[in-house]
């Protein structure tokens, strides 16, 4: 009610006098009885509003059901920025940053490069050796196989980052779908999210991303097992600052539309928003939403991510079939465990090397000590002179690198399975400044008119009442083909949310309509566009006609359009039949 | 190490709704290499260049022993480790001499044994073996026959006809005197009627030292030196290495292929040796860290070996599978002087014809040893060159045939026949030697003209004199002895796989861990050395130097070297291309295994 005076006495300064208007329900006159008549009078708000701006607080976004705001949805927001600031302070920080030994062996695999090469305990170890004794660094064997400087990362951070991103975020279920709006084109609101992205809503705005650990925490998949989930602990956001202030300038009719609730024939108020969603925000002024009170470099103070490793440890492949991976368990591990996620690392690695690709080492007069040969699949070969230093058997690149990051990451006596990585991040930018922040919300809800549709409704609460129907007058200005009085059958998108995000009541008309006769078989309602509504059934009615219609648990009544009280005002019998 | 530096490109301004959209955040992966842990992004924005941010690497020492080179390796995989190298690899040297006596034996045997009997006629029939029926037919005219008859020659079977003892033999079979020819013949020469004149002990050594020795690919009197390339080519290389050579007609008929397994199939080989190479991290002052290969032989005897190898050893070193008892089929050849080689008698400077001494260009000892004359009288002269006998027949009436009696050498051959109707006085060896080219050319030459009796024996399966398990014993003391050559041949281009650097970081041979710096022994064969100013100094304008080639305690004098200290020191070097760099070592401890080395351009 509060919003609703101040945004009543902005229009009066806007558009001059108007008449007053009450939103006070009518008195309850209880259940229209079979065969009981009663007469009612429809009026025609309107309070047309150009330019008009709303700021809503921080505190009004809050008070906006939770489900509300967690389905205005602003933006996927690119994690890999994240994941590559966050795998960059692994891969920089001080060994007391990382506080634990599985951290400290994860910064050894970022760091790892040819010239830090440790392949022992894994197949390879005792053929490196070998390597040293004739004089071919076991460095600059492991460089050129993998086709990269000695000096570069085996696993490059981008590789990495991405990995992490599309692996671990890819796999949870928060990750690939939002809630989102109801619509006929999708009636069960579950939304995409690119690949790679997690979905920011306003609720975690004006929440400052206080859910994200739950958002993203262990949570139930549909085969029965559970995701993990890859966010221990969030905190510290810093994103909105006390000044924050989403400001949109609206063009509407700013009153709502009178309607009948059947059941007591009782006046209701149905928001007039669903009707005029079209024209509401002039998407095309660059000022239609404004946002103050961003942060310019959303921040996080402290981030937790967790990466879980197999409880065991999974050995390299030795068979080429079936393609394109062979018959490593690795790809048999969920997509966010540390060794499958290692394993797509590898194999895009291996893949942005051009192959085949053979690497020899010859002593004497050509004699061949080493040969390993990357084919083009990645299977990898491994020949030394005489089986010489014991070379591994015949494997996919990415298992051997696999095997010598599982043997890594248990350095410093961690069991099979203890080397769950969990690191800690602090003062991490999110990636995402305020102003792409506000330019990506403009977009979305520019592209997303049941967005819009949320944020208008925020805008102007009018609903009062259980209408089952109500009186619209085309607009004066508009054509001459619809002009006229209308009754307007309630829409699903009419029903107002509560304050948890479900509906006030439920949408259960067994016949919406209008119809000519008792039997509600012959309609007469039509979802013709007028002023640009296309949704709702809708009939253009004449004193003296007569229709039927039914409310939500299947009551007829019969309706008699009585001689207009006034232009903006309609007058109805209204006598239940069944 | 790299850096990889994330910027967000977006712009920071203050929200303004009236601003463009920007585009999604880019992420800018700047890569700096170097082991750097430098965080700053060089400015390009025009004006002079900011200075190069120092690189930061870290050196370590691994001192974990280098793995042994352990192989196993069959027949196939010797031939491609060993095979560039394996005409200059000696398993051993083979004493010829049984190999000599069971070729002879087997010559010997080729046309029937009966000559070993006490008959006239030994019944000659090459067609018996099949190395008779190899003789050019009719075998009774073949070369090889005729030498068969020289090498089988008894006092029973001799025929002197057209000899200068042929008189002898008329006088002693018309009077019967001595039991006859064959029997004066016997006690002439000191052997039974039926032992050979000429015996094949000695024709073997003599084989051994005037065929053999006198090529020049036999070792050590006439040894056969058998290399690894004989042994994987069964033995066909010995056409080549026993073929004609500087003036020698060889031993193997040219044109023909010896033949003998020596490796069997289940043939292997087992060495373990170790590597005296060092794998040692260093850095380029230009550039970053890289590894040198370094050697590191304190083993001895020689102190520059790749790869130390104990081929005494039996548990660093085993041959097994060689074929038990290796023989050889082969075409062995010796040729004939191409004229008659009369013997030097009647006339007492024959006495001074020795081998040693020949008389005049018309003695036997004359001709190349490698001849066929020369091998048989020389086989005589072993077999009589200390004969002292004296044989009367009919009370010295009739005949007395005395060798090496009264004052005369031993050896020389008195003929006392009345008249001197008998044979002229000679040695014992020469005419040996005369009856046996009548004996190869039939008399008057009616078989053979001079020069034609070139024999050459097709064996096959002749036994070489050593086993398998000897042989394989016998090449350890020639392994061990080309050890050396073995590593250098393996890994003697191990430094072509080294990185460049400038300096490196390793223990000198006391423990102390120092930064040597290049010397030219570190390079590769052929590569120029570059660095005009070696060592570390003091100061950027390297007057005053800090290392030293001689150090107390350290053996090594061809290294610019300076010991690592504790805590932080900045020394100072100039590369191969005239640049000059700080570098400031940092070292938690002295000697401390990794050193982290900040290097600047100056």
């Amino acid at each position: 009610m509060r919003r609703l005076i101040r945004l009543a006495a902005g229009a009066a300064l806007l558009c001059g006098c108007f008449e007053p208007v009450s939103l006070a329900l009518d008195a309850p006159q209880g259940e229209i009885q079979p065969g009981a008549t009663r007469e009612v009078e429809l009026r025609a708000l309107r309070l047309d509003v150009e330019g008009f701006e709303q700021t809503l607080t921080l505190d009004d976004l809050k008070s906006l059901p939770r489900a509300t705001l967690e389905e205005l949805w602003l933006l996927d927001l690119e994690m890999q920025p994240l994941v590559t600031n966050t795998l960059l302070f692994v891969r920089d920080a001080a060994p007391e940053q990382l506080g634990n030994q599985a951290a400290i062996n994860m910064q050894r695999l970022l760091r790892f490069t040819p010239n830090d090469v440790d392949f022992s305990q894994t197949d390879m170890e005792e053929m490196l050796a070998l390597s040293s004794s004739i004089g071919a660094p076991p460095a600059r064997a492991i460089a050129d196989l993998l086709q990269i400087n000695r000096a570069d990362n085996v696993i490059p951070l981008e590789v990495a980052a991405e990995a992490l991103t599309v692996g671990l975020i890819g796999s949870h279920p928060a990750g690939q779908t939002r809630r989102g709006a109801v619509t006929a084109d999708n009636p069960d609101g579950v939304y995409p999210v690119a690949p790679g992205h997690i979905p920011v809503t306003l609720a975690d705005v004006v929440d400052e991303f206080a859910n994200l650990t739950e958002k993203f925490g262990p949570v139930a998949l549909p085969d029965g097992t559970t995701h993990p989930g890859f966010i221990d602990e969030a905190s510290g956001f810093t994103v909105i600052e006390d000044e924050f202030g989403m400001t949109v300038k609206v063009n509407l009719n700013a009153l709502p539309y009178k309607g009948l609730d059947l059941t007591d024939g009782s006046v209701a108020s149905v928001n007039s928003i669903n009707t005029q969603i079209e024209s509401i925000f002039d998407t095309s002024d660059p000022d239609w939403l404004q946002v103050r009170g961003l942060v310019p470099e959303p921040s996080i103070q402290t981030l937790v991510v967790r990466v879980t490793e197999s409880a065991e440890r999974v050995f390299p492949g030795r068979a080429q079939a079936p393609l394109p991976h062979g018959d490593s368990a690795v790809w048999d591990l969920p997509a966010w465990q540390f060794e499958r996620l290692v394993a797509e690392m590898a194999e895009q690695v291996t893949f942005s090397k051009p192959l085949p690709n053979c690497v020899e080492y010859t002593v004497g007069a050509g004699t061949v000590v080493f040969r390993g040969c990357v084919e083009a699949s990645g299977w990898t070969t491994f020949e030394t002179f005489n089986n010489a230093g014991n070379p591994p058997d015949d494997m996919y690149l990415w298992d051997l690198q696999v095997d010598m990051a599982q043997v890594r990451l248990h350095d410093g006596g961690l069991a099979e399975g203890e080397a769950h990585v969990a690191f800690t991040m602090r003062d991490l930018l999110v990636g995402i400044n305020s102003t792409q922040m506000v330019e990506r919300i403009k977009q979305n809800f520019a592209q997303n008119p049941r967005a819009l549709r949320e944020l208008a409704a925020l805008t102007n609460e009018t609903t009062v009442g259980a209408a089952d129907f109500f009186y619209y007058r085309a607009r004066p200005d508009g054509p001459e083909a619809t002009a006229g009085d209308w009754l307007y059958f309630i829409a699903p998108s009419d029903i107002p949310r509560q304050s948890d995000g479900s509906f006030a009541r439920e949408y259960s008309y067994p016949a919406p309509g209008f119809f000519a006769d008792e039997a509600l078989t012959q309609a007469l309602h039509s979802t013709t566009e007028v002023d640009g509504d296309t949704e709702h059934l809708k009939v253009r009615i004449e004193p003296g006609q007569t229709l039927f219609t039914a409310d939500d648990v299947g009551r007829v009544y019969r309706l008699d359009v009585r001689e207009k009280p006034s232009r903006a005002r309609i007058a109805l019998g209204v006598q239940r039949v069944r | 190490m790299r850096r990889l530096s994330l910027t967000l490109l977006a712009s920071l301004g203050a929200a303004g709704c009236s601003q463009a959209v920007d585009p999604l955040p880019q992420v800018d992966l700047g890569i700096f290499d170097g082991g750097g842990r430098d965080a700053t992004v060089p400015a390009g924005d025009g004006g002079p260049p900011p200075p190069k941010p120092a690189r930061q690497i870290t050196l370590r020492i691994d001192d974990t022993p280098s793995a042994p080179l352990t192989l196993d390796m069959n027949r196939d995989e010797v031939a491609e480790l060993l095979g560039p190298f394996a005409d200059d690899i000696v398993l051993l040297e083979l004493d010829p001499l049984p190999l000599l006596r069971n070729i002879l034996n087997e010559v010997k045997a080729a046309c029937g044994t009966d000559w070993r009997r006490d008959t006239h006629d030994p019944q000659f029939d090459c067609e018996q073996t099949a190395l008779g029926r190899s003789f050019d037919a009719p075998w009774a005219r073949s070369p090889e026959f005729s030498l068969i008859r020289v090498l089988t020659m008894t006092p029973a079977n001799v025929i002197v006809d057209g000899t200068s003892i042929d008189f002898l033999q008329s006088v002693a079979d018309v009077f019967g005197i001595g039991g006859g020819f064959a029997q004066i013949l016997s006690d002439t020469l000191d052997i039974s009627v039926t032992t050979e004149i000429v015996s094949p002990e000695s024709v073997a050594r003599s084989l051994r030292e005037n065929l053999l020795v006198t090529h020049p690919n036999t070792v050590n009197g006439g040894r056969l030196r058998v290399t690894l390339r004989d042994a994987l080519s069964d033995l066909a290389t010995l056409a080549d290495s026993l073929g004609p050579m500087n003036g020698h007609p060889g031993v193997i008929d040219p044109g023909t292929i010896p033949h003998g397994a020596v490796f069997g199939p289940d043939f292997r080989m087992q060495v373990v040796a170790d590597s005296n190479i060092r794998v040692v991290e260093g850095l380029k002052a230009s550039g970053g860290l890289d590894n040198i290969n370094v050697l590191v032989d304190t083993v001895g005897p020689g102190f520059n070996d790749p790869l130390e190898f104990d081929f005494q050893d039996p548990d660093r070193f085993t041959i097994s599978g060689l074929v038990a008892e290796p023989t050889v089929d082969m075409r062995f050849a010796i040729y004939e002087h191409d004229r008659f080689m009369p013997s030097c008698a009647g006339d007492e400077a024959c006495m001074r014809n020795t081998p040693d001494s020949p008389l005049g260009g018309g003695s036997l000892w004359s001709l190349p040893p490698h001849t066929l004359e020369y091998i048989t009288a020389y086989a005589a002269y072993l077999d009589y060159g200390n004969l002292r006998v004296n044989n009367c027949y009919a009370a010295c009436a009739i005949t007395e045939i005395s060798i090496g009696q009264n004052g005369d050498p031993a050896g020389w051959t008195r003929f006392g026949v009345p008249l001197n109707l008998g044979p002229q006085d000679q040695y014992v060896w020469e005419f040996i030697t005369e009856v046996a080219q009548i004996a190869l050319h039939g008399e008057d030459n009616r078989l053979f003209d001079e020069g034609d009796v070139d024999v050459k024996f097709t064996l096959g399966g002749v036994v070489t004199g050593i086993t398998g398990e000897e042989a394989a014993e016998a090449a350890r003391p020639f392994l061990q002895q080309q050890g050396p050559a073995l590593a250098r041949f393996i890994l003697g281009n191990f430094r072509e796989r080294s990185g460049a650097v400038d300096v490196y970081y390793r223990r000198a041979d006391d423990g102390t861990a120092m930064l040597f710096f290049v010397a030219p022994e570190d390079l590769a064969e052929g590569q120029p050395y570059g660095w005009a100013r070696p060592g570390f100094y003091a100061d950027a304008a390297l007057t005053e130097k800090l290392s030293a080639t001689a150090l107390p305690g350290v053996a090594d004098t061809t290294h610019e070297k300076l010991a690592v200290q504790a805590g932080e020191q900045t020394v100072y070097i100039e590369d191969d291309a005239g640049r000059r760099y700080a570098l400031r070592i940092e070292a938690a401890s002295a000697g401390h295994p990794s050193i982290d080395v900040s290097v600047t351009d100056l």
